[in-house]
């Protein structure tokens, strides 16, 4: 069964899947409602549902049914946003139908006076009032959506022209480097870092320039992710970790490289200081540098979905996304806030915070039988997972 | 003032000097510049102007003479251009190439002495291309006075260059033979064999200096004699030189100069980030670089500058050229020609950017030029490509409009 409700937001219950996709087709709102979609669904529990339908877990990813514990997905979280009327009605975003069979490039920021989503080569922005196109480029196949806070987007990717946009919150965007990372990572107005190959670029404010010598030979690093601050810069790579403090060549982290000689593979890069940094690889393990050595945090994981695709925090608390799972990390604890079917249509995204009772999700359901995608967002409000 | 290089062309005959073969160029009436009479054949009549004047010796297999053009007249030129008053210095006649298939390079090159211009096909069968036996490659030279065959070669994608004031150098491989070859006084010398030409390039910084890369490797040419000037750690993309400086960029940054006879190639810090795809340099602190995304990236020896050429290039070329004088800097795309000065920059042609990848392109193929007023432009023309002379037209521009010869 499917309804649409236009803009309001009405209250759930049973087993029902709120697929709300991101709306800015030509002004138009809709809110998609999948019913008993996941009647095939094992979820048990929905234990983090904590809204008045808590007690549906069954919408818990139940298209898949693997929902170890039904602990939130997209049911538990997701029927409590149902649930939480009266609060305005946010208008859907709708990213339109989905266009190719597999998404390429799909990615999520915010800051407190927006939430910014990448859909290929589009970008959909939302500032309170409803969502709109932003800015749309051609090409894209690899990078990203990361931004200044309060300041303009950095749109980046292989586009067919300029590899690092600069996009104002007004929609006019000029090139800001020539280079086509496949990650950056924003530490203030006049810093910023990317990666791409074995290359680590440094933005001062003005020009894009590359931050000391390669870091090894062509093609032998891939980077994937970097984070940094104003001392200490971490870069995660297909051939290991490499740290580098102040102005120094960044150094590869001999604790982070297999012993069994296996390529490390590091996929995912956090930091909160100079001594309190994560990275993950490609099996869902995670790393923690507590200032004196790494530590192993998580250990590998079964399954084809394992791999750790993004990591964020803040307030020392950290989210972590692998292929098919959003959780936090509490006390050394993961804590389950989503959890997807790990099969090709399904898939984690983005996930970008402003604190941690404010962590916006990315993510495809392969569920494309709406008008709007099968590309999603949600909210995560620290106990909830609401569907925007 | 006009030198002898005619005597190249005149001399009728141009020789392989490293080895046994001779390549005979458009011996006596293969010259038939600008002649208003038929092909040889008859078969390329009118516009085109026939290279094959003698109309006796004429065939697609013979080296002497340009091969046979079958192909309709073409009708008058209307590009998106304005064109002035046809002609250059005192040729009238427009360029006509009469080899068919894909075009694989449509090079120009100039000095004080006149306007080479190099063109080659390749027939991809596979893909049904009508060539009529006439893939190959010309070399033509105009020295004011018309256009002039001077030779065709089996050939694999050769680049034209020149030493200012004395040989031309072709890069590529000519009749089986792979390398760096100079064209001079009617011989043609393979001055630096090589395995593989590939990508090799070559700047001509004198009469008895220049550099050229091949692969990773910087090249320097001094007096007749090549040496391996450096090894880079991945092969460049362009190169400038002048007596003093020589300028090598490239991906992943890389902005090279050498100042001096001695020492090595150095990365400019700080250079903006991308891939540097065309450069060109007044002075090591005078130098200008073109990027994959279209950008103008100037460094004055202590600072650098982006201006962005307001490309809208949708093919992802890139500057693919830049030549400069009198502190203007002209560059291509593969779609677009400007040039940017103390007063800005300006697109001079632009292909729509909304136009569709289906509608037949004119893009310019080669720069080169005598002075800030004396531009020339190699075009390719798609909609062209089935009349006789084809796709390959060549322009100069005197600082205000273009001109076709």
């Amino acid at each position: 069964m499917k309804r649409n409700y236009g803009s309001s937001w009405p209250a759930v219950a049973g087993l029902t899947v709120l697929l709300i996709a991101f709306s800015a087709c030509g002004g138009r709102t809709s809110l998609v409602i999948d019913a008993d979609i996941a009647a095939s669904g094992t979820t048990s529990g929905g234990a983090s549902g904590s809204s008045a339908n808590a007690g549906s877990g069954a919408t818990n990813a139940g298209r898949g049914g693997s929902t170890a514990g039904g602990a939130a997905g997209l049911g538990g979280g997701g029927a409590g946003v149902a649930g939480s009327a009266g609060a305005p009605n946010p208008p859907a975003l709708c990213a339109g139908p989905s266009l190719f069979e597999t998404h390429e490039v799909v990615d999520v920021w915010s800051d407190p006076a927006g939430a910014f989503v990448r859909i290929e080569g589009k970008i959909f922005a939302n500032a309170g009032k409803g969502w709109s196109v932003l800015t749309e480029r051609k090409g894209g196949g690899v990078g990203g959506l990361t931004g200044f806070a309060l300041g303009p987007l950095l749109f980046y990717g292989s586009f067919d022209s300029c590899g690092i946009n600069l996009v104002e919150r007004s929609g006019t965007s000029r090139c800001s480097g020539a280079a086509e990372p496949v990650h950056t990572h924003v530490v203030s107005d006049d810093l910023a870092h990317a990666v791409y190959g074995e290359r680590v670029l440094v933005y001062d404010g003005v020009f894009w320039t590359q931050r000391g010598d390669a870091l090894g030979a062509n093609g032998e690093v891939g980077a994937r992710q970097v984070w940094a601050n104003e001392n200490t810069l971490v870069v995660a790579a297909r051939s290991g970790v490499y740290v580098a403090r102040g102005n120094d060549q960044p150094v590869l982290q001999a604790e982070l490289q297999p012993s069994d000689g296996s390529e490390p593979d590091f996929t995912a890069v956090w930091g909160f200081s100079d001594d309190a940094l994560w990275v993950g690889n490609g099996k869902g393990e995670l790393f923690e540098f507590d200032g004196k050595r790494w530590l192993r945090r998580r250990t590998a994981q079964a399954g084809e979905c394992a791999q750790i695709r993004h990591l964020w925090g803040s307030q020392s608390q950290l989210f972590v996304a692998s292929e098919s799972q959003v959780f936090s990390m509490n006390s050394g604890m993961p804590s389950t806030i989503l959890s997807l079917p790990c099969e090709e249509a399904s898939r984690v995204w983005g996930l970008w915070g402003n604190s941690p009772q404010d962590v916006l999700i990315a993510y495809e359901t392969g569920l494309s039988d709406s008008e709007c995608g099968d590309i999603h967002l949600s909210h995560y409000d620290g106990t909830q997972l609401t569907p925007r | 003032m006009r030198l002898d290089f005619a005597v190249l062309v005149l001399a009728g005959a141009v020789s392989l000097a490293c080895g046994s073969s001779a390549i005979n160029s458009a011996a006596g009436g293969g010259a038939g510049t600008g002649g208003a009479g038929a092909a040889a054949g008859g078969a390329s009549s009118g516009t085109g102007g026939s290279l094959s004047g003698d109309g006796g010796k004429a065939g697609a297999t013979d080296p002497s003479t340009p091969p046979i053009d079958g192909r309709p007249e073409r009708p008058a030129w209307n590009p998106p251009i304005q064109l002035g008053t046809p002609g250059w210095e005192d040729s009238t006649e427009p360029l006509c190439e009469t080899h068919q298939g894909s075009t694989q390079a449509f090079s120009v090159w100039a000095d004080e002495r006149g306007v080479s211009a190099f063109f080659s096909t390749d027939c991809n069968e596979l893909a049904e291309e009508t060539c009529n036996g006439t893939r190959g490659s010309a070399l033509q030279f105009n020295d004011g006075s018309g256009w002039k065959w001077l030779s065709q070669w089996g050939t694999t994608v050769p680049r034209l260059s020149g030493l200012p004031g004395k040989a031309l150098v072709l890069t590529g491989s000519l009749d089986g033979k792979t390398g760096i070859f100079l064209l001079q006084d009617g011989k043609l010398t393979l001055s630096y064999p090589l395995d593989d030409a590939g990508q090799a390039k070559v700047f001509g910084a004198g009469p008895e200096l220049a550099y050229a890369t091949v692969g990773s490797d910087v090249m320097e040419y001094r007096a007749g004699k090549w040496k391996l000037l450096q090894t880079l750690p991945e092969p460049p993309l362009a190169l400038w030189a002048d007596e003093q400086t020589l300028a090598v960029v490239g991906g992943n940054q890389t902005f090279l100069v050498r100042s001096g006879d001695n020492g090595k190639l150095t990365q400019i810090a700080d250079a903006p980030a991308g891939a540097y795809t065309a450069v060109w340099g007044f002075g090591a602190d005078d130098l200008w670089a073109g990027n994959g995304v279209g950008q103008l990236v100037h460094y004055d020896g202590k600072a650098w500058t982006i201006t962005e050429s307001g490309s809208h290039d949708m093919t992802g070329s890139g500057i693919t050229a830049l030549w400069g004088d009198a502190g203007v800097v002209y560059f291509t795309t593969f779609t677009e020609f400007g040039r940017i000065d103390d007063k800005g920059v300006e697109l001079l042609y632009a292909r729509d950017p909304n136009a569709p990848p289906s509608e037949p392109y004119f893009s310019p193929q080669s720069l080169w030029g005598r002075s800030a007023s004396e531009v020339f432009l190699t075009i390719s023309d798609e909609r062209f490509e089935q009349y006789a002379c084809g796709s390959a037209f060549i322009v100069w521009f005197d600082g205000k409009e273009f001109h076709q010869f």
